[in-house]
C-alpha cells in the first residue's frame, strides 16, 4: 500500500525546494526569452530579405535589350539601382573598389556585351550576379541575388512571349503539377518537400520530449534521495511504521509527480519558444507563404498505438525513476548526486539523440534491438514509428525487456532499501574513496 | 512544560498479549561488525516495561549502534533482539508500530512546516482522523514552538529542530522511545524541559525509554537503571544506587571513570 502522507510530503518538500523549483522556472523563462530573441532577429532578417536591395548594376552592354531590362529593375520598387559606369573589359579587380565605394551595396550585377543579341538569336544569355556577403542567416545578399536573377529571366521571358506571340505562364511553368504525398497511411496534399519538412520536424522533437522528461525523472528522483541522507531525514524515515516498500513507492510517486510538473514546465517553454518564432515569422512574411509553410500533415496516432507509447513510456520513466533513487541512495549529499548524474544522463541522451535524428530501421540488426530494447530510446521510437508509418507488431516484443530491465532496477532498489545497505552504503563509499586517495 | 493528556489512542496492529511482556527490550549475545570493525562484542540485557534505561559510555564504545539495530536500522552479524516478544530482524514492522525513534543527527524536512511534518508523522501511526489532530495537538505543546510551528522547518534553530524531533517522538505516545543523545544540541533550559518531558510521559503513560547520553548528570537525573558500554562490551549493568554503592562512588561520572578504567 502506498503511504500517501509520506506521498504528499515528498511533493511538497520537493516543490518547495528551491535548488528543484529554480531550474523549473528558470527553464520555463529561459526558452521563451530567447524566443523573443531569436525570433527579433529572425523577424528583422527576415524583413530586410524581402526589403528593397540594394542593387549595383554594370552594363557593359549597352543593348535595347539591356537597358529595356534595367529600366524595369528600377521602376518595379523592389531594388535600389546604382548604375556605375564602368569602360573596357571587365577585371575582377573593379568588383574590390566597387564594394570598398558604395558600402551599402549588398549585390553587384554585370550584365556582359552580347547579352542582348544572344537573347535576339533566341539564345541563353549571360549576365554575372555578385552577392556581396556581410553576414550569415536567413536575408543575406545570397536570397537577394537569386531575387535579381529571378527578376532578369521573368523580363526575358516577357520580352520574348511578346515577340514570338505566346502566352508568358506557359513558358514560365510549362507544366503544373499537383503533389500528393502518401505518408502515414494518409494522402496529404501538397509539396512531398514540405510535407516531409512537417513530419520530419515532429518526428524530431517528440523524440526530444520524452528526453526531457526522461532526464528531469531521473535527476529528481536522485535528488529526492540524496536530500534525505544530506539532510539526515533517513533515519527517521526509515524507523516510521511504514513498509519499506511503501517509502519506496512513495519516493517514486512523488518524484514522478514532481518529474512530470517540471516536464510541464520545460514543455511550456519550449512551446513558447517555437510559437513566438512562428509568430515573428507570421509578421514578416506574407500569409499565402505562411498558408504554405504551415498547411499540416495532422498526423494521427491510433487509440491502440497510443496506449503502447503510454505502457513503454511509464517503464522508462519508473525505471529512470528507481535509477535515479538508486544513485541517490549512493550519494551522500546533493552535489554527489549530480556529479554522478551527469554521465548517466549522457547515456541517456546519446541513444535518444540517435532516434531523434536517425532513422533506427536502415541501422544493423543488433543496434537496431540494442536501441529498441532501451527503456528510454523505445517510447521516443515508437512515436516516431507512429507517427511516419506505424508500430510493428513486431516491435511489441522489445517491451518485454524493457519491462525486465525496469523489474530488476525496481529489485535492486529494493533490495537497498529492505537492507541496513541504505544507511551504511554511502558511509562504505565513502570509506573506500578516502582509501584509494 | 508539562502535558497533560485525555485519552490515549491505541497503536493499531498489535495485540495485548504482547503489550503484557514485562521485559520490552531483550538482547542477547549481539554482535555487529562493520567489515573488519566489530563495534559490538556479544552484549546482553534487557529493558523492563516502564523503566527509563540509559546507555552510557565513550565515543565510539557501541551506544548508538545498538539503538539502531533495536530501532530496525541496523541488522545485527550474530545474537538475538526482540522488542515486545517481536524479533527485529525477522519482525521489523512489527517492531516499527510500537516504537519511535530518535536519532542523534536527526535531520527534519527543511521545506515543510513544522505543523506539517507533525501531522505527516501522526497520520502514519494513526488512521482515525481524531487521533491524528490529538497528537498533533499534543506534538504542538510538546515542541512549544509558538507560532512559529507553522514556519518552514528551514528557518528553525537546531534546538527548535530538536524540540520538534523531541515533539514527534512523544506525540504518538510509543510503547517504547528509542532516544539517541535526546538534548544533543539544546541548551540548559531546553535540555532541562526534554528531560522533565521524557520522565512525565514515561511515568504517566507507561512509556519505556532506552536512551544514549554522554552527559552523565542526564542519565542520573532521567534513568532508572543504566549499562556502561565500552568498546563493544557492557562493562556493568544495574540499578544506579547499586551500583554507585559497589564502587563506593556518590556520582555517575566517578562511577563511569572507575568502570571503565577497570
Amino acid at each position: 500500500m502506498i503511504p500517501l502522507p509520506l506521498v504528499e510530503k515528498e511533493v511538497k518538500d520537493l516543490l518547495r525546494d528551491p535548488r528543484i523549483l529554480i531550474p523549473f522556472v528558470i527553464s520555463a523563462l529561459i526558452l521563451p526569452v530567447m524566443g523573443l530573441l531569436v525570433g527579433h532577429f529572425m523577424q528583422e532578417r527576415v524583413s530586410e530579405a524581402v526589403s528593397a536591395v540594394n542593387l549595383g548594376i554594370v552594363d557593359l552592354d549597352r543593348s535595347s535589350i539591356s537597358r529595356l531590362i534595367i529600366s524595369k529593375i528600377k521602376s518595379c520598387g523592389q531594388f535600389k539601382v546604382v548604375e556605375l559606369d564602368y569602360s573596357g573589359e571587365f577585371e575582377l579587380g573593379y568588383v574590390h573598389e566597387v564594394v570598398k565605394k558604395y558600402k551599402d551595396l549588398e549585390v553587384l550585377v554585370i550584365i556582359p556585351k552580347g547579352f542582348g543579341s544572344s537573347i535576339e538569336k533566341l539564345m541563353p544569355s549571360n549576365m554575372v550576379v555578385v552577392p556581396i556577403v556581410k553576414s550569415v542567416g536567413p536575408g543575406t545578399s545570397a536570397g537577394k541575388a537569386s531575387r535579381v536573377s529571378e527578376f532578369v529571366k521573368n523580363c526575358i521571358i516577357d520580352y520574348l512571349s511578346t515577340k514570338l506571340n505566346v502566352n508568358p505562364d506557359v513558358i514560365r511553368n510549362p507544366l503544373v503539377t499537383q503533389y500528393m504525398t502518401y505518408v502515414a497511411g494518409k494522402i496529404v496534399m501538397g509539396h512531398p518537400g514540405l510535407v516531409l519538412a512537417s513530419i520530419s520536424m515532429i518526428s524530431t522533437m517528440m523524440p526530444m520530449v520524452i528526453l526531457i522528461v526522461a532526464i528531469t525523472t531521473a535527476q529528481m528522483s536522485a535528488t529526492s534521495m540524496a536530500v534525505e541522507n544530506e539532510e539526515r531525514t533517513l533515519e527517521t524515515l526509515l524507523t516510521l511504521p511504514v513498509s519499506r516498500i511503501g517509502i519506496l513507492m512513495s519516493k517514486l510517486i512523488g518524484s514522478f509527480v514532481v518529474s512530470l510538473l517540471g516536464s510541464a514546465f520545460n514543455l511550456l517553454g519550449l512551446y513558447l519558444y517555437m510559437t513566438l518564432i512562428m509568430r515573428s515569422f507570421e509578421r514578416a512574411v506574407s500569409p499565402v507563404v505562411m498558408q504554405k509553410i504551415g498547411g499540416g500533415v495532422g498526423i494521427d496516432i491510433s487509440p491502440a498505438e497510443f496506449i503502447i507509447i503510454g505502457i513503454s513510456l511509464l517503464l522508462s520513466l519508473f525505471f529512470l525513476s528507481a535509477l535515479g533513487i538508486v544513485i541517490g541512495a549512493l550519494s551522500s549529499d546533493v552535489r554527489i548526486s549530480s556529479t554522478i548524474m551527469g554521465p548517466i544522463t549522457m547515456a541517456i541522451i546519446i541513444p535518444g539523440y540517435i532516434v531523434a535524428f536517425m532513422d533506427v530501421s536502415k541501422m544493423p540488426l543488433h543496434l537496431q534491438i540494442l536501441i529498441k530494447a532501451l527503456p528510454v530510446a523505445q517510447p521516443a521510437i515508437f512515436v516516431k514509428e507512429a507517427l511516419i508509418k506505424e508500430i510493428l507488431l513486431s516491435d511489441l516484443i522489445f517491451l518485454a525487456p524493457s519491462l525486465l530491465l525496469t523489474f530488476i532496477m525496481l529489485i535492486i532498489v529494493s533490495r537497498i532499501f529492505a537492507t541496513e545497505k541504505i544507511i551504511t552504503i554511502q558511509k562504505s563509499i565513502e570509506a573506500k574513496i578516502r582509501r584509494k586517495r | 512544560m508539562y502535558v497533560i493528556l485525555s485519552r490515549i489512542p491505541n497503536v493499531p496492529g498489535i495485540g495485548v498479549g504482547n503489550m503484557d511482556i514485562e521485559e520490552v527490550v531483550v538482547v542477547r549475545d549481539l554482535v555487529k561488525k562493520f567489515g573488519s570493525v566489530e563495534a559490538l562484542r556479544g552484549i546482553s540485557f534487557s529493558v523492563e516495561k516502564g523503566e527509563v534505561f540509559g546507555l552510557v559510555g565513550p565515543n565510539g564504545a557501541g551506544k548508538t549502534t545498538t539503538l539502531r539495530i533495536i530501532a530496525t536500522l541496523l541488522t545485527p552479524t550474530s545474537g538475538e533482539v526482540r522488542v515486545f516478544g517481536f524479533n527485529v530482524v525477522k519482525e521489523p514492522s512489527k517492531v516499527r508500530e510500537l516504537l519511535a525513534y530518535l536519532p542523534e543527527e536527526a535531520g527534519c524536512y527543511r521545506n515543510i512546516t513544522g505543523i506539517e511534518f507533525l501531522r505527516m508523522v501522526a497520520k502514519l501511526y494513526y488512521k482515525n482522523r481524531r487521533d491524528v489532530e490529538e497528537a498533533v495537538e499534543l506534538g504542538i505543546k510538546i515542541a512549544n514552538l509558538g507560532d512559529r510551528i507553522y514556519d518552514k522547518i528551514k528557518t528553525y534553530s537546531k534546538g527548535m529542530k530538536r524540540r520538534l524531533q523531541v515533539a514527534r517522538v512523544l506525540m504518538v505516545r510509543p510503547k517504547l522511545a528509542v532516544l539517541d543523545e535526546p538534548t544533543a544540541g539544546l541548551d540548559v533550559s531546553q535540555a532541562l524541559s526534554v528531560r522533565r518531558l521524557i520522565t512525565e510521559f514515561s511515568r504517566n503513560y507507561g512509556i519505556t525509554v532506552i536512551m544514549s547520553s554522554h552527559i552523565m548528570s542526564e542519565v542520573e537525573k532521567v534513568c532508572n537503571r543504566i549499562a556502561i558500554l565500552n568498546k563493544g562490551t557492557i562493562v556493568e549493568c544495574g540499578y544506579l544506587d547499586e551500583l554507585k554503592s559497589k564502587y563506593g562512588v556518590t556520582d555517575l561520572e566517578d562511577l563511569f571513570i572507575r568502570v571503565v578504567k577497570s
